[in-house]
C-alpha cells in the first residue's frame, strides 16, 4: 500500500498546509487499512456485472426553461467571484 | 411536542389557531432555544410570517386549505432553495445564494407549506455527528452534552426540540436514519430514485436520497407523496407504477397482520448496547403480539458494506467535489493567486474542512491510475452482491428489522479525532444505500434514557410495506404517552 499524501493532493488540485499533511499521514494509513478488508474477499466466482443498468434521459437543452426564474442568468452571473461585460474572468489557461 | 401535519391542518381549518400564530410561537422558540442548540444556519423571520399571513387570508376568505398548507419546515442547507444561502455548512459555499429551487423545494412550495429556515449539517453532508459544520456543532436537545447525530443532525434537532414541524434531510449513508434515532424521531430514506435529487448539493449521487423528518411515521408518508415522482431535471429519477404509489388510509390503519420481517444474524454482533438490545427485542414482541412473523435470514456481505462505502463515497466526493474550483461560484482566491493553477488549489485549500479534504483526497486515490480496479472496480463488485443479499432475503420477507446505531447519542467531541470510528456510526444504515432501498428510522417503545430507534428496510419501492409497519409501533408509542 504506496500512498504520497503530496501527490494526491497534487492531483486533487488542493495545497496542504504541513499541518494537515501530517493529519492526512496519519489518516490515510488507518483508513486504508480499514478499506482493504475487501481485499480479502474472492471475487472471482462473482460474476454479476458492473455495468450500467439505468437508461438514462436523452439531454435536452432548453432557452428560457421554464423551471428556472427568467432572471437566473443575472442570478448565476451575480456568484461569479470576477466578472467584466457579462463575462466570466478567469487567469490565462496558456502559459505566456 | 409540536402537533402533526393532520392535527394542525385540522385547528387551522376549525379555526382553533391561526398559522400566523403556529409560526411564531415555533419562531419564538428558535430565537431562545437555538442560541445553544444551533439546528439552524439561517432563519427565515419576516418571510415565514409572511407565507403565513397569506395562508389565514385564503382561510378567512372561506377556501379550502391543502393539506400541506401553512405547514413549517426546515430544510437542510444542501437543498437549494432561490434566492437563499445554501452553504452546506462549509467556508466554501458561505456566501453562496441559490439560483433556483430543487425540485423537492418547488413541490413543497406549490404545496403551500412554509419554510422556517435552512438547518446545519457536517460540512457537505460528511459526518455522523455534525460536528463537522463549519459553523459550530449542533447539540442534541434531548441532551445537550451529545450530539444529535449527523450528517442531517440540523434537521433532526429543529424537529426533536420543537422548533419546526417537519424537516427535510438528505440520506448518503444513514444521514436521515441515524440522526433521527439520536434524537428520538422519525426519519425516512426513500428508494434511490423515488424523489429528484436536483438541487440537492451532491455528495455521491448514486446513493444520495432526499427525505423527510418527523414525529409521526404518517407525516413522513405525507411528504414523500408530495416530494416523490419523475422529474427530467434528474436522470436518475424513477417513474412510479400505481402499484409503488402510497395509500395513505391503509398505512394509517397499519393493518400487519400475517406480515413476515426477517432479522438479519449478521446486524445482531457484539458491540450493540444493551439498551438498543433490549429496546429492539420490545419491538420484536410487540410485532408478534400484532401477528407478524418473524424469521432469521443472512446477509451475508453485510462486514463489507461499510468498507465498500468508504471506497464508493469517496470516489463520487472527489468528483463531485471538483467543482468547487474557485471559479465560477462558492470561495475563490483568484485575486491572491498568480495564475489558474493556484486559484484552484488556494481557494480549495481554504475552502474545504478536514472531512471533506479527507474524503476527496481518499476517493482521489482509490481513483487513480494502477488503484483503480483494486478499490473501485473491486468495491462496484462488491455493492452488486449486497444488493444480490437483499434480493434474496427480499423473496422471503416483507420488510428485515436493525437497529438503526447500535448505541444512544454519543458525547459531543467523544469521536472526532478518530475517522474510523466515526465512520462505523454507518455500520447498520449504509447497507440501504448501496443497494438502493428504502429505509426508515422509528423510535422503540423505550422510553427512559436517550432515545434509540429501530430500523425498517424493504425492497425497491416497497415504501408502503415500510410505512404500514413503521405505523403500527408509532400508534402504539403514541397510544402509551397519550395515557402517561
Amino acid at each position: 500500500m504506496n500512498y504520497d499524501v503530496q501527490n494526491i493532493a497534487k492531483l486533487a488540485h488542493i495545497n496542504l498546509s504541513s499541518e494537515r499533511n501530517n493529519m492526512l499521514n496519519q489518516d490515510f494509513g488507518n483508513i486504508l487499512d480499514y478499506v482493504n478488508t475487501l481485499t480479502s474477499l474472492d471475487l472471482e466466482a462473482n460474476t454479476i456485472p458492473t455495468y450500467h443498468t439505468q437508461t438514462l434521459r436523452e439531454d435536452i437543452a432548453l432557452d428560457n426553461n421554464p423551471r428556472f426564474s427568467l432572471n437566473i442568468k443575472e442570478n448565476i452571473i451575480q456568484e461569479m467571484p470576477l466578472v467584466e461585460e457579462g463575462y466570466l474572468v478567469v487567469k490565462s489557461v496558456l502559459k505566456k | 411536542m409540536l402537533p402533526s401535519i393532520e392535527q394542525l391542518h385540522q385547528s387551522y381549518t376549525n379555526s382553533q389557531t391561526t398559522v400566523k400564530k403556529v409560526v411564531e410561537d415555533i419562531l419564538a422558540t428558535i430565537q431562545t432555544k437555538d442560541k445553544e442548540i444551533n439546528s439552524y444556519t439561517e432563519v427565515f423571520n419576516s418571510e415565514a410570517l409572511a407565507q403565513a399571513e397569506l395562508v389565514d387570508a385564503k382561510l378567512a376568505r372561506g377556501e379550502k386549505l391543502g393539506l400541506l398548507e401553512g405547514i413549517p419546515i426546515s430544510v437542510k442547507d444542501a437543498i437549494l432553495i432561490e434566492g437563499h444561502k445554501a452553504t452546506a455548512s462549509s467556508r466554501m459555499l458561505e456566501n453562496y445564494t441559490a439560483t433556483y429551487d430543487a425540485t423537492v423545494i418547488k413541490k413543497l412550495k406549490e404545496a403551500g407549506v412554509i419554510f422556517l429556515g435552512k438547518t446545519n449539517l457536517d460540512e457537505f453532508a460528511m459526518g455522523a455527528s455534525t460536528e463537522n459544520s463549519a459553523f459550530g456543532a449542533t447539540l442534541n436537545p434531548n441532551d445537550i452534552e451529545r450530539v444529535p447525530g449527523g450528517s442531517s443532525g440540523g434537521s433532526a434537532a429543529s424537529v426533536a426540540g420543537d422548533m419546526a414541524v417537519i424537516s427535510i434531510g438528505s440520506d448518503t449513508g444513514g444521514s436521515i436514519r441515524q440522526p433521527a434515532s439520536l434524537t428520538g424521531i422519525v426519519g425516512l430514506k426513500p428508494t434511490y430514485g423515488r424523489v429528484s435529487r436536483f438541487g440537492l448539493i451532491a455528495m455521491a449521487s448514486s446513493l444520495d436520497q432526499i427525505g423527510p423528518f418527523a414525529h409521526r411515521v404518517i407525516d413522513t408518508a405525507h411528504i414523500l407523496e408530495t416530494i416523490e415522482g419523475k422529474d427530467n431535471m434528474d436522470a436518475t429519477s424513477a417513474n412510479l407504477d400505481t402499484s409503488q404509489l402510497l395509500d395513505i388510509d391503509k398505512i394509517r390503519q397499519a393493518e400487519i397482520k400475517g406480515m413476515k420481517i426477517g432479522i438479519p444474524k449478521e446486524y445482531f454482533i457484539d458491540g450493540i448496547d444493551d439498551s438498543v438490545r433490549k429496546a429492539i427485542d420490545e419491538v420484536i414482541e410487540t410485532y408478534k403480539t400484532l401477528g407478524v412473523e418473524f424469521v432469521e435470514v443472512s446477509l451475508p456481505h453485510t462486514e463489507y458494506a461499510v468498507p465498500t462505502y468508504y471506497i464508493i463515497m469517496p470516489a463520487e466526493v472527489s468528483t463531485n467535489l471538483a467543482r468547487f474550483d474557485g471559479i465560477r461560484y462558492g470561495l475563490s482566491e483568484l485575486q491572491n493567486s498568480q495564475d489558474l493553477q493556484e486559484v484552484y488549489r488556494a481557494s480549495r485549500a481554504k475552502g474545504f474542512g478536514n472531512e471533506p479534504l479527507r474524503r476527496i483526497m481518499l476517493g482521489t486515490y482509490v481513483l487513480s491510475s494502477g488503484y483503480y480496479s483494486s478499490y473501485y472496480g473491486k468495491a462496484k463488485q462488491v455493492q452488486n452482491m449486497i444488493r444480490q443479499d437483499f434480493t434474496n432475503v427480499f423473496k422471503e420477507v416483507d420488510a428485515i428489522l436493525t437497529p438503526t446505531s447500535p448505541h444512544t447519542a454519543f458525547k459531543i467531541g467523544e469521536k472526532v479525532n478518530d475517522p474510523v470510528s466515526m465512520y462505523l456510526e454507518d455500520i447498520f444504515t449504509v447497507a440501504t444505500n448501496l443497494a438502493g432501498i428504502p429505509g426508515i428510522s422509528v423510535p422503540t417503545l423505550s422510553n427512559s434514557g436517550l432515545p434509540i430507534g429501530f430500523q425498517l428496510m424493504s425492497n425497491h419501492f416497497q415504501e408502503q410495506k415500510l410505512l404500514t409497519l413503521a405505523q403500527a409501533i408509532d400508534n402504539i408509542r403514541y397510544d402509551k404517552l397519550n395515557n402517561q
